[in-house]
């Protein structure tokens, strides 16, 4: 005993005295641990192992690092350590990623058995009924280590997916319990979940230690392996591995593995790693099977980057490619699209080069036609040639009578049209036009009643007859025209017997002669003619016959106008009157009141003498007399009004004299005073000082004034009484004289500015509409104008013109 | 008495003037004025008995000015003078209280006889007229006590209700009535009672 402590002393003090040497001398080399159950646990099942190793390779002190899944991987990949002993899902991962190389697996001891490799078992209790294989725990709860675990879940997940189940979906649900193990299969004993995984051996160990009974528990997917005599569900897998990495030495992976290998089983170091020691490596190829199926580890990614990694390396091979073949494409297209128009181009030429044949030979066939046309075309026209010179010759001859008949037609046009020469002075200029022209001696214009003739008008070189003579009509040749007649022609009077007739012309020496009647509506009128001391000097051809005739066209149609214009101004003047008796009845009213204010007076005076001189106290005769004289002159006031009166009403005929027209306005107003004082309206006279004469009906004028200031007055009546106002103005500018009327009246909407003068136009509720119709008629026939404008701001402006004295009667 | 004053209104000259020759044959004063302004710019202080006014004039017309003088309470009796028998202007001078309405050419004997009318009414207001002014004066020299005490008076109270209403004693009562009877000139009970009543000033309980 003594010795066995000694024994033990002095090994821990050669151990000590070792390590301190060997913490001065020899390499540290580290061993990486999977700690799956603690940092403390990991630490003291493999020291010893790191000592034995220490202890069997000289040179060498060996250490153990305790890792967690993920920060192995993180040692190995910064080379922090030098091996690795580890599950075989993580040894499978690393070897993958960072080329790690097992150099012998771990030899596991559970119950005085050892064995290399291990499996899981999935279990039930043998009470439930509805599991019974893998396939019935879809939809049921189950139970596993956690989810990094290889024997713990992973190797279960594996058969689950082999048997159509994916853990994660189709699960009522997966818990994951941690370690202990123990933990799952008292949560299926309890029945908190329906099935659960554990490592294979669990089950047994735990029945072992008296916690559980085995016959309680279903196990599911049973599996039965040569040399491997523990329930389990899975297939099986290699133990622990321990391996080297990649920068790790050679050598001192050989010398390691021979010492793992050589480890007794009885040792320390393995009784305390709860193992056997360790064997040559197993084949880690099921693990790696395992977890290319269930897509983890270094699998993990294997599906989806496949695509997208070869476009991401051959992409500029795949792009050179398509670039190429599109290139190709492109000259492919090209060239036989050139290829196609060549042919089109081909094929039209051909037919162009066909036709231009064709019409090559046309042309030459038309060539020999048109070679003959020329020859006949030209003689031809040598014959129209001298045709076309003979015309000339005839053109220019009438050319010259048409120059004679053109300037005879403008000087009578002259005469006609003009302003400045009456009637007679018109005549008496035809006259002498056509003896100009025919080379008469003289020219008449005679009219005929039933049995005289009266020399109208006479312009002669002989004094063949006095203007205004008398004769017997049948002493003229006049007197065998009729309405129809032709033109009477005689060209010598000494061979001709009629002309013998009429002692008239015999007598004077007139031998030659020409008579047209004057036609004025439709009757025979009267004669005009011209007539000569020689034979043949009349007119001769058609068209100074025709010249003639117009002359007696025109002079007839003149005295029918001029009739037409008599009967018009007579008419207008029947209907002035009438117009002005209606007048004189819309203005009775307000005429009886202008008599009423001097009768008054003239009562009230009278009656005023009577009563003082039947006083019979006579104090102040002159004041009678006075008095009395006052009575007079509004008795002659009153005579002057209704003489006015009397003068309006008289049917007269139109007499025109000349007037002054202020003078026509100021009797106007005056004989509308009554009318203008009722309507409250103001009267402003704005008249021209010197003003000329007109030559005028006053009656008639003073009907249009009348009729403007009646319109101007009622046009105001919707005034406010303090703006109605008229404005009446004279004005003379070298031609005429003008007289405006301003009102401040509803005046003219421009569409109604041109009716106002239509007659029966009337805005008044009693008026006719004849006044302004009449008043224009009125201005018109004394050759003026009467307008209508709009006056701004509001009224009108009614404006008339009359020509003065100097110019409307040039006779 | 001096003459009593006729005002013509007319715009004509000539009747303006035959008017005035013919009111005055009657020994009555004229004035004459061609239009309502001129009118109305001399009415300050004016003694007007009669207007005469034409209906027919230029800017105010007839019936205008009267309604304008009527509400300057121009008192004096209008006659308006027209052309026109014209009814309804006739119905709307007299409703506007013209005191007649006389139709152009009018007799002489009828227009005088209007115009005397006129002037004897318009003497009968203004004798009313300075009875009441003198009636007020009267009034006015009164206590306010004694105004109180009047209107009790003449309204039937007796002294002794007088004194229990105004709670004096009826001697006061006493003092205070024979003071205002002397004050008002008035003889007897019903006279004060005529006094007051033709007087505007004061109105009578029952």
């Amino acid at each position: 005993m003594f010795r066995c402590i000694l024994g033990c002393l002095s090994l821990v003090i050669c151990s000590l005295a070792l390590q301190s040497s060997a913490n001065s001398n020899n390499q540290l080399i580290k061993i990486a641990v999977l700690a799956h159950r603690g940092h403390d646990e990991a630490l003291k099942r493999w020291s010893l192992t790191a000592d034995y190793l220490s202890k069997s390779i000289p040179g060498y002190d060996f250490i153990i690092k305790p890792k967690s899944l993920s920060s192995m991987n993180l040692a190995v990949k910064d080379q922090l350590v030098d091996f690795i002993l580890t599950n075989p899902g993580n040894y499978v991962d690393i070897e993958a990623n960072f080329g790690a190389t097992r150099i012998a697996t771990l030899k596991v001891k559970q119950r005085e058995r050892s064995y290399t490799s291990f499996s899981a078992v999935i279990f039930t209790r043998n009470d439930n009924y509805q599991l019974n294989s893998l396939k019935d725990l879809r939809g049921k709860s189950f139970m596993a280590v956690n989810p990094d675990a290889f024997g713990g879940f992973q190797m279960a997940w594996l058969e689950l997916k082999h048997a159509g189940i994916d853990p994660f979906e189709d699960l009522d649900s997966l818990q994951f319990a941690g370690f202990p193990q123990d933990n799952i299969v008292y949560a299926v004993e309890s029945g908190k979940v329906d099935a659960g995984t554990v490592r294979s051996d669990t089950l047994e160990r735990m029945a072992s230690e008296g916690a559980i009974t085995i016959k309680d528990y279903k196990i599911l997917n049973p599996q039965h392996s040569d040399n491997f005599p523990l329930l389990h569900s899975t297939r099986l897998y290699p133990e622990w591995p321990f391996a080297k990495l990649k920068q790790t030495d050679d050598q001192l992976a050989q010398k390691i593995a021979v010492a793992l290998l050589t480890m007794p089983a009885d040792s320390d170091a393995a009784v305390v790693s709860r193992s056997e020691g360790w064997t040559i490596p197993l084949d880690y190829t099921p693990v790696h099977e395992a977890f290319k199926q269930l897509k983890i580890g270094p699998y993990e990614q294997i599906d989806n980057v496949t695509f997208e990694k070869v476009i991401e390396q051959y992409s500029s091979y795949i792009l050179f490619v398509l670039f190429t073949l599109i290139t190709l494409n492109l000259v492919i297209v090209y060239i036989s699209r050139t290829n196609h128009n060549l042919n089109l181009t081909q094929t039209n030429l051909r037919t162009e080069i066909e036709s231009r044949r064709k019409a090559q030979a046309e042309l030459a066939k038309h060539r020999d036609t048109l070679e003959q046309s020329v020859i006949e075309r030209t003689r031809e026209l040598a014959d129209l040639n001298k045709e076309l010179q003979e015309d000339i010759f005839a053109r220019k001859a009438a050319e010259a009578s048409l120059k004679k008949s053109s300037h005879t037609l403008q000087t009578m046009h002259e005469i006609t049209s003009s302003r400045h020469m009456s009637f007679e002075g018109k005549v008496d200029a035809l006259l002498r036009t056509g003896c100009n022209c025919f080379g008469t001696d003289y020219g008449a214009f005679i009219k005929l009643n039933n049995n005289h003739a009266q020399v109208l008008r006479f312009v002669g070189t002989e004094p063949v007859f006095k203007r205004d003579s008398q004769f017997e009509k049948n002493a003229l040749f006049a007197n065998s025209l009729s309405v129809d007649s032709e033109p009477l022609i005689i060209r010598n009077a000494s061979e001709d017997a009629f002309f013998k007739q009429h002692f008239q012309y015999s007598e004077l020496g007139i031998n030659s002669y020409v008579g047209i009647p004057v036609i004025v509506s439709g009757s025979l009128f009267g004669s005009l003619e011209y007539g000569s001391l020689n034979t043949s000097a009349i007119p001769h051809s058609l068209i100074e016959i025709d010249m003639l005739q117009l002359i007696s066209q025109w002079i007839g149609g003149e005295i029918q106008r001029q009739k037409a214009h008599e009967n018009a101004q007579k008419h207008q003047a029947d209907l002035a009157h009438v117009a002005r008796l209606g007048t004189m009845g819309e203005m009775a009213s307000g005429l009886a009141h202008e008599l009423n204010q001097p009768l008054t007076a003239i009562v009230n005076y009278t009656r005023g003498c009577v009563r003082r001189l039947s006083a019979k106290s006579v104090e102040n005769l002159p004041a009678i007399v006075e008095a009395m004289e006052h009575s007079c002159s509004e008795a002659e006031r009153a005579a002057e009004i209704i003489r006015r009166m009397r003068e309006l009403v008289n049917k007269e005929l139109p007499r025109q004299e000349s007037n002054d027209i202020n003078n026509i306005i100021e009797v106007v107003i005056n004989l509308l005073k009554p009318k203008i004082k009722e309507n409250h309206v103001a009267v402003i006279r704005d008249m021209a000082k010197k003003i000329p004469g007109v030559y005028v009906d006053r009656i008639q004028i003073e009907q249009v004034l009348i009729n403007l200031l009646n319109n101007a007055i009622d046009s105001m009546q919707s005034t406010p009484l303090l703006k109605r106002e008229i404005i009446i103005q004279s004005r003379y500018d070298n031609q005429a004289v003008q007289v405006k009327v301003f009102d401040r009246g509803s005046g003219l909407p421009n569409n109604m500015r041109s009716d106002v003068f239509e007659p029966f136009f009337s805005t008044k509720n009693e008026g006719m509409g004849m006044g302004l119709s009449i008043s224009r008629s009125i201005i018109e026939a004394h050759k003026g104008s009467l307008n209508a404008e709009q006056r701004e701001p509001e009224g009108s402006i009614f404006s008339f013109t009359l020509p003065s004295k100097h110019e409307g009667n040039d006779e | 008495m001096s003459k009593h004053n006729v005002y013509v209104v007319d715009d004509d000259q000539a009747v303006r003037d035959s008017l005035r020759w013919l009111i005055e044959s009657v020994d009555l004063n004229v004035k004459t004025f061609s239009n309502g302004q001129e009118l109305l710019d001399n009415l300050d202080g004016a003694d007007i008995s009669c207007l005469v006014l034409d209906v027919r004039m230029p800017g105010i017309s007839g019936l205008d000015l009267q309604q304008r003088l009527q509400r300057l309470s121009c008192k004096a009796p209008v006659i308006i003078v027209t052309g026109h028998a014209d009814v309804p202007m006739a119905i709307q001078a007299m409703k506007s209280g013209a005191f007649d309405f006389i139709e152009k050419p009018y007799s002489d004997q009828l227009l005088l006889e209007r115009i005397q009318c006129a002037i004897e009414q318009d003497d009968g207001f203004k004798r009313q007229q300075t009875i009441n002014d003198e009636i007020n004066q009267r009034i006015d020299s009164l206590t306010p006590r004694e105004h109180e005490v009047m209107g009790l008076v003449v309204s039937g109270h007796s002294n002794k209700s007088i004194a229990k209403e105004l709670g004096v004693s009826i001697k006061t009562v006493e003092v205070h009535r024979g003071n205002l009877m002397s004050k008002m000139e008035a003889k007897s009970l019903s006279e004060l009672v005529r006094l007051v009543m033709s007087s505007d000033r004061i109105s009578i309980e029952d």
